[in-house]
């Protein structure tokens, strides 16, 4: 893990001359995020220290904004949906129910450190089928390489993910939500999986996940 | 919409979802995420994830998910295994809570065991023993409940507030034992025993307290 530089709460409140009350303030109206708020015990004691750059930036941005929104307006501004944010590698390796094969193939194959929330709705779809239907390690290669084909083209998640089988032969199939699939007669669905209903279910999974702003 | 009012008087599940007026007289528990304009609770509840107008504990209530409440008066006890988001807190009875409990302004004249308190105007009147590990507010008062109050249980029951951590812009203590207390503007009064304080702006003992270190700040 990278080491990253702390700067303890006495500290940063001499350098932005903020006082207590306003840091507990806005880490009420969820301005400075909880995870911030890092504990380590000194010889002191306990001491609270946060991430340094990110939370001089943040405290300057917020001291340069308050006057202009309102402090609600403000929390939108810095924790924007969950949607829109992106996440560490590192870190969503430690969710539970994402693949840790299919995780390390999507950080190869598309080269990423970093996840958003849509690639991390296909990495946990993808989790499901496999943990289902158990389709094999080829499989996981091409559907992978598949899936970022899928990545640019899409701008939303109300998509259906299908896997549908003729006689031996696998397939995946992307379908808008609402559209209707008819198939021939030889031909089954294997799975049908509906990416918004999975996005809520990962959006509980990621709350409280460091993220990356 | 369908927020319809409901009253328990035996025991029964509350189904999830949005509701009115919500009174337990029996016993109820819900097994999934609620939102109610106001619930009291005169028996005993549980609840899962929730979110509220207004909620009144005058017998049991323990909150497994996270709360989320414009006012939460505590006659009763309740218990929080997750973290509690209010405006207005008073707490007359007992609260237990293991994860944060932030709120606008927060008063207790009851028994506390809170892991962390973040609040902007924090009283604690202390009618029993209080235990929280930190607290961080813009105004801390604690101070012995008011001399009128009959006590039952005599003068020689230990009524102070044990914390690890006050940090504040103004704290005026007594009665409390305390590791550590922050501040610009602090006042420690009697029964008092702290470990380090850390004062930007002024700090006052008084003779009976004893504070171990004394540090002044920029």
């Amino acid at each position: 893990m990278e080491e990253q530089d702390l700067l303890a709460k006495k500290e940063l409140l001499a350098l932005t001359g903020i006082s207590y009350g306003q840091l507990y303030r806005w880490k009420r109206q969820n301005l400075i995020p909880e995870s911030w708020f890092i504990k380590q015990s000194s010889f002191t004691g306990q001491e609270t220290f946060f991430p340094k750059d990110k939370v001089l930036k943040r405290v300057e941005a917020i001291l340069k904004l308050k006057d202009q929104y309102s402090l609600e307006e403000l929390a939108g501004i810095f924790t924007p949906e969950l949607t829109n944010k992106v996440f560490k590698a590192s870190s969503v390796q430690q969710v539970e129910d994402l693949d840790q094969g299919i995780l390390s193939l999507f950080i190869k194959h598309l080269a990423k450190e970093n996840f958003t929330f849509r690639e991390l709705l296909f990495v946990y779809a993808l989790s499901k089928i496999d943990q289902s239907l158990n389709l094999g390690e080829s499989w996981r290669v091409d559907i992978v390489t598949t899936v970022k084909g899928w990545l640019s083209q899409i701008n939303s998640s109300d998509y259906r993910l299908l896997v549908c089988q003729t006689k031996e032969h696998k397939f995946c199939l992307l379908l808008q939500e609402d559209s209707i699939l008819l198939l021939d007669s030889d031909s089954e669905t294997l799975a049908n999986l509906k990416l918004n209903e999975l996005a809520n279910e990962l959006r509980s999974r990621l709350t409280g996940l460091e993220e990356l702003v | 919409m369908n927020n319809q009012d409901v009253t328990i008087m035996g025991e029964s599940l509350l189904s999830g979802g949005g509701y009115g007026k919500v009174k337990i007289m029996g016993s109820a528990w819900a097994q999934e995420d609620l939102e109610a304009e106001k619930i009291r609770v005169f028996g005993t509840a549980e609840f899962r994830s929730l979110k509220a107008g207004k909620i009144k504990v005058m017998g049991s209530a323990r909150f497994e998910g996270p709360l989320n409440v414009q006012t939460l008066d505590i006659a009763g006890s309740a218990e929080a295994l997750a973290t509690i988001k209010a405006q207005e807190i008073k707490v007359f009875g007992s609260l237990t809570a293991r994860e944060e409990v932030s709120a606008e302004k927060f008063l207790a004249k009851g028994i506390l065991e809170l892991s962390s308190l973040n609040a902007n105007d924090v009283r604690i009147e202390l009618a029993e023993v209080c235990r929280v590990g930190e607290i961080g507010a813009e105004n801390v008062r604690v101070g012995p409940i008011g001399m009128f109050r009959l006590s039952f249980l005599g003068s020689n029951h230990k009524k102070i507030l044990q914390a690890e951590i006050i940090e504040a812009n103004h704290i005026e203590l007594s009665n409390t034992i305390a590791q550590t207390v922050k501040g610009n503007q602090i006042i420690i009064g009697p029964g008092c025993e702290i470990g380090t304080v850390e004062y930007k702006d002024s700090l006052q003992v008084h003779p009976s307290a004893i504070v171990k270190h004394q540090v002044k700040i920029g």
